[in-house]
């Protein structure tokens, strides 16, 4: 599989999954028009990465702003790593702006619905 | 229906119905930076894109946008009184072209040249101007603050139209100046507000602005694209970017309530249309951000019970019921599923509030207003 690597918009994250390395990365704003559409591309690309995964998993978020339809995909694709958690080892770090307690609070809510312990890193 | 501009509004919907009559688009009132001026020039070309009007059109309200901004930035004043640094802005659309006011506080020494400048420029013919122009231009005088009424003539020239302006008195040393440029691709209808008042609609629609404590108003389309430039043009001004967490929480509202309107809304004439309303208010450390759209009478019972439902819960309580709905499978184009409205009861720390305007047997214009403190 190749590198999945996509450029920040205005409206839509940067995205960079390197299922070689292990590394799952979504940064800066989700507001797409169609959030099922625009993350079914990237859950899949997870999905295909389950059936073949590194020993360490690197999940990194860090969103400025994130709209609820992004945040449910989101949770879709936390839940595919929380399952590759049982046999594996995952770290997943919710990085947020230094002040933004909005985005640290949607992170912790994210967490509870996980049997993980996200990083949370104020930056 | 008679119009009177005096005082607050109760209503929202009543705030509105006036600002309805002045076919107003779009309105900021407050200060404008050169950031904030590039996003407001984006808002309207897209949409102006979005309501497909002719090239021709676009690009004469493109020119006169420009001008009247500038004229705003150029001579806005540095003081700690709002009356003398605020500055406003409008665009309002009506049937057979467009109306762009602008106001801006100036000293009273500067009335008489100003108006005499401008009374020189509304008394030439087309063909006088075309001579003025050069003239101007050959004697290369500039006015201190740049300029020599180029823009001026320039305005006359695109939008067809003679230039319209009032002074009113703020105080001995100052006056608020109102401007407004009226481009006409054809001839407006005889019933239109804008002709009705005519010089007086940008001074009408700042006071109900002004009084109303409104900073931003938008209504239009809100397709995708018009919503991204609705959103970055909101973010742009200086009133949100001042606190950091209020700015945050606001943008994260308004993203919620803005993606709300272009998902669910009804259309008026199709169903490809996303008719709505945006507004922006500051009342006493409370900002409020405001939407309207029209609702199908079939989904209101509904949409009502959620709101109400999402009010009637406690801390403890609303944050499960976030958890429950995000772990709802919902693989529907329509995209919602009622977190929308949780996330933003939980962000504003505040009762969502409504009101409904009976629109149609079968629509109605539901107003969404979200309160946050700060």
């Amino acid at each position: 599989m190749a590198i999945l690597d996509l450029d920040a918009t205005e409206d839509l994250p940067c995205v960079l999954f390197d299922n070689d390395k292990g590394i799952f990365e979504i940064s800066k704003r989700s507001l797409p028009e169609n959030a099922i559409l625009f993350y079914e591309p990237l859950i899949n690309y997870v999905n295909e990465y389950l059936r073949s995964p590194k020993d360490n998993t690197n999940v990194v978020f860090h969103f400025d702003y994130i709209s609820t339809s992004s945040t449910k995909q989101i949770m879709k694709m936390i839940l595919l790593f929380d399952q590759l958690k049982q046999t594996k080892q995952v770290n997943l770090s919710w990085n947020y702006d230094k002040g933004d307690v909005d985005m640290l609070q949607t992170g912790k809510r994210l967490e509870q619905l996980t049997s993980m312990k996200f990083v949370f890193n104020e930056v | 229906m008679q119009i009177t501009n005096s005082g607050k509004y109760s209503s929202i919907a009543e705030l509105f119905r006036v600002l309805n009559h002045y076919q107003l688009n779009y309105a900021y009132n407050g200060d404008f930076t050169n950031d904030l001026t590039e996003r407001i020039l984006a808002l309207a070309e897209t949409n102006m894109d979005v309501e497909s009007e002719s090239l021709k059109i676009k690009k004469k309200v493109y020119f006169i946008i420009v001008e009247s901004l500038q004229n705003i930035t150029r001579h806005q004043g540095s003081s700690k009184d709002s009356r003398l640094m605020d500055g406003f802005f409008s665009i309002h659309k009506f049937l057979g072209g467009y109306l762009v006011g602008s106001g801006n506080a100036i000293e009273n020494d500067h009335i008489k040249p100003l108006s005499e400048k401008l009374d020189r420029v509304n008394s030439l013919s087309a063909d006088e101007l075309k001579e003025y122009q050069k003239e101007v231009l050959s004697a290369g005088g500039f006015s201190e603050k740049g300029g020599a009424g180029l823009g001026l003539i320039e305005m006359v020239r695109k939008s067809g139209n003679k230039l319209q302006y009032d002074f009113d008195k703020i105080d001995d040393k100052n006056s608020y100046f109102y401007f407004q440029s009226k481009i006409t691709d054809a001839q407006p209808q005889e019933n239109s507000e804008i002709e009705k008042h005519n010089h007086e609609v940008v001074k009408s629609v700042h006071r109900a602005v002004t009084e109303n404590n409104l900073k931003i108003f938008f209504q239009g389309q809100f397709k995708h694209e018009n919503v991204r430039s609705l959103l970055s043009m909101a973010e742009g001004s200086i009133y949100l970017t001042e606190k950091f967490g209020f700015k945050k929480t606001s943008v994260a509202i308004m993203i919620e309530l803005l993606q709300n309107i272009s998902y669910h809304a009804a259309g008026i004439n199709n169903s490809d249309e996303r008719p709505g309303l945006f507004m922006v208010a500051d009342n006493n450390n409370v900002c409020s951000l405001i939407t309207g759209n029209y609702v199908e009478n079939s989904k209101i019972d509904a949409l009502i019970k959620k709101i109400d439902f999402v009010n009637s819960l406690d801390n403890d309580a609303i944050e499960k019921l976030y958890l429950e709905t995000i772990m709802l499978d919902n693989n529907e184009v329509k995209q919602g599923a009622g977190l929308g409205f949780i996330d933003i009861r939980i962000k504003s720390k505040n009762k969502i509030e409504v009101e409904m305007v009976p629109y149609t047997d079968d629509k109605t214009f539901i107003i969404i207003k979200a309160n946050i403190s700060y």
